[in-house]
């Protein structure tokens, strides 16, 4: 979710203003001072991903792509084309120029189903999807071709139900930057009961930290609390660690109401939060906050939440069915039902257009 | 059971006192707990499909043994495979219970079926079930079966033939599990909480079921072969039976979903479909909307033909929309959490 000023994101958005002034069909854009952001969402019984804009009052959608199902996370390319993967247990890729409005699509049809998040390698030589082997449940991380999509190799994450990750910018303890972070969610499940959460007393959360040439593990972390779902990643420049949002899974309505929504990594610790009163266990998206700490959707509390480095919440946004949050150095973005959010001002958003739990920033 | 009694009374009272006069004959449904359409789920359905299968799979396992033998007779146990594959996507079309546990949809039918792979264990030549067990799931049960059938057609007496005799003596061993395993079930059903939890799976799986044949069977190869230019690769393809198997797989979606023109059973007396329990709480309205759009699929189901994409899409999209009304008000209304279909994003 995180644009920061690695070479990679420079390109993205150079990559993406390219294709704007290029002409899109929309070339007013490539001159308007406003947000865009790629995302995705549901309309009428029909899912889709588009390219939206967003000024002062309001959001609109600029350009368009239907989707055969609902998809999850998305990924800008240096070329500013984007990639954007099914929703878990996902069995579509798609790469998307909205420049000319081609889409390439790979199909899953081996044993694997994607878990809904998509990453290019820092190097453009490989994407990264996260991937379970529905013989087992492991965790994987699908090695792909950048031009093809197709499958090139497979890595372990060490742990079951992988979903976001992030290539650490810079060093931190004694993992390298550029290692890939990989949140193991930890939840079982079965092929044959698709999204359905199964025996979670065998929960086994993780975030692991992987070689990025190599797949190789460098190390692995647990919360405490193993029904504290790790899935969501962001970094924070100021305070030089990893926010990761967490999904309770107790069995106790009490214990998921007030559990924490964050945890931290500074390279050596994983730890959580402390208890986050009536937050009510679900935190759909995490990005860095300006000054430090993190900006974290509390969705089923209809809640941004805005955390300072050590996780005690400094601010609360009501923003009804929060859910999907981008960054950019100084300037946050959030979605919500009907309405978005950004750097705290609101923009109506037709009520008929249903974002999902993630979009990127493209420009600002 | 007691208390329940009471409130089945109850509940039923006040049912019939508010229904207005025209609503009376709808609303006769019993109002159904969870243990009494969980019993009936497994007594009247499960139980004897799995009976069925049971009773098909050896009659597999004879005719490929007499075609195998020579000489040659492929036209029996093509048409064993058929029965034997029709019968399975009768049951498997709501997998619960020991479906789910012994994972019996890869063991019997893993879709697609890797040709390369089959090939490579044909070379190792199994000789026993117990050699079977080392052959991944991707190169045996039906598909396997249905590829050396009608794909290339195993010769008697080959090595082939073999193998297609083990890979039905396969699914014969795992389908004799399944009707000891859904017999057990139908004579012992849960009851209380674990008949609640048996419910919400039901549900669950109903919808994992009708979503299987929507989007894996139908509309993701549709969608797959445009993007790549090419003919849709649906299951049962080689054999010809991709119509009949969605046919079979609709009927049993169908019948645990609608209830049956005759009206709704009393309690004990058959398997109590979605809309019944619906009535039965009263949901009449609800009831009535899923009923026409159950109603809509079928007939667009009785027109499906997978050699025509435009058939296969329209089926595929009135099917959707039964998934959308299950999502939204049908599975809130049965008070079940979907976990299956999620509205959380993840």
């Amino acid at each position: 979710m995180f644009l920061d000023a690695s070479p990679a994101a420079g390109l993205t958005r150079r990559g993406i203003l390219a294709w704007l002034a290029a002409g899109i069909g929309v070339p007013a854009l490539a001159r308007a001072p406003n947000s865009l952001l790629v995302a995705s969402w549901a309309e009428g019984g029909q899912y889709r991903a588009g390219l939206l804009q967003m000024d002062e009052a309001r959001v609109s959608v600029l350009a368009q792509l239907p989707l055969p199902t609902r998809a999850h996370g998305l990924a800008l390319e240096a070329d500013g084309a984007v990639l954007v993967a099914a929703r878990r247990p996902g069995d579509w890729l798609l790469r998307w120029r909205p420049d000319s409005g081609a889409a390439q699509w790979h199909w899953v049809d081996d044993d694997r189903r994607l878990n809904g998040h998509v990453l290019p390698s820092a190097d453009r030589r490989a994407v990264w999807t996260t991937e379970t082997n529905q013989a087992d449940a492991a965790g994987l991380i699908g090695v792909r071709d950048p031009r093809t999509l197709e499958k090139t190799g497979e890595w372990a994450t060490q742990g079951m139900d992988p979903h976001e990750m992030l290539v650490l910018p810079e060093a931190l303890g004694r993992v390298p930057a550029g290692a890939l972070l990989v949140a193991n969610g930890g939840i079982p499940t079965q092929s044959e009961t698709g999204r359905s959460h199964r025996d979670l007393s065998r929960m086994d959360p993780s975030l692991v930290a992987l070689d990025p040439a190599s797949g190789a593990l460098l190390g692995q972390w647990r919360l405490d609390d193993p029904r504290l779902s790790v899935r969501h990643l962001a970094w924070d420049p100021v305070g030089r660690r990893v926010g990761i949002a967490l999904q309770a899974e107790h069995d106790d309505e009490a214990a998921r109401r007030d559990a924490p929504l964050l945890a931290t990594w500074d390279g050596s610790a994983l730890r959580a939060a402390p208890p986050m009163a009536q937050a009510r266990g679900y935190g759909a998206d995490i990005c860095a906050r300006a000054g430090g700490g993190f900006w974290l959707s509390a969705t089923r509390a209809n809640a941004l939440l805005g955390l300072d480095a050590r996780g005690a919440i400094a601010e609360r946004v009501n923003l009804p069915s929060a859910g999907a949050l981008a960054a950019r150095p100084g300037h946050a973005w959030a979605a919500g039902a009907a309405v978005t959010w950004h750097d705290g001002e609101r923009q109506a958003l037709s009520a008929a257009l249903q974002l999902d739990n993630h979009w990127v920033s493209a420009r600002a | 059971m007691r208390t329940r009694s009471r409130w089945r009374l109850g509940a039923a009272l006040a049912l019939l006192l508010c229904a207005p006069g025209a609503l009376w004959a709808q609303a006769a449904a019993p109002y159904y707990y969870p243990p009494d359409a969980v019993a009936a789920l497994y007594r009247d359905h499960t139980a004897p499909l799995a009976r069925a299968l049971a009773e098909q799979a050896p009659r597999l396992v004879q005719a490929l043994q007499g075609h195998c033998a020579g000489p040659a007779a492929l036209a029996p146990a093509r048409a064993a495979w058929t029965q034997t594959a029709l019968a399975w996507e009768r049951l498997a079309a709501v997998a619960v219970g020991p479906l789910i546990e012994r994972r019996s949809l890869r063991e019997i039918d893993f879709q697609p079926l890797r040709p390369e792979l089959l090939k490579r264990s044909l070379a190792r030549e199994p000789k026993t079930l117990d050699d079977m067990e080392r052959v991944g799931t991707p190169a045996k049960g039906l598909p396997a079966i249905e590829y050396l059938l009608w794909s290339a057609p195993a010769a008697p007496r080959s090595s082939a033939c073999a193998y297609a005799v083990l890979a039905a003596q396969a699914v014969q061993r795992e389908a004799e599990a399944l009707r000891a395993a859904f017999d057990a079930l139908a004579a012992a059903p849960p009851e209380e909480e674990a008949a609640v939890t048996a419910f919400v799976e039901f549900i669950n799986q109903w919808l994992g079921g009708l979503e299987r044949l929507r989007w894996a069977g139908m509309e993701k190869p549709l969608r797959e072969a445009e993007t790549r230019g090419a003919e849709p690769a649906f299951a049962r393809l080689p054999s010809g039976q991709t119509g009949a198997a969605w046919a079979a797989g609709w009927a049993e979606l169908r019948a645990l979903a609608r209830q049956p023109d005759n009206g709704a059973p009393a309690i004990g007396a058959g398997r109590v479909s979605i809309e019944s329990y619906l009535r039965g709480r009263g949901h009449i309205a609800l009831a009535d909307r899923w009923r026409a759009t159950v109603d809509e699929a079928d007939r667009a189901m009785q027109g499906v033909q997978p050699g025509a994409p435009v058939s296969v899409d329209a089926a595929a999209r009135t099917l959707k929309r039964l998934t959308t009304l299950m999502q939204s008000e049908v599975a809130g209304s049965l008070e079940v959490n979907l976990g299956f279909s999620s509205a959380d994003g993840d």
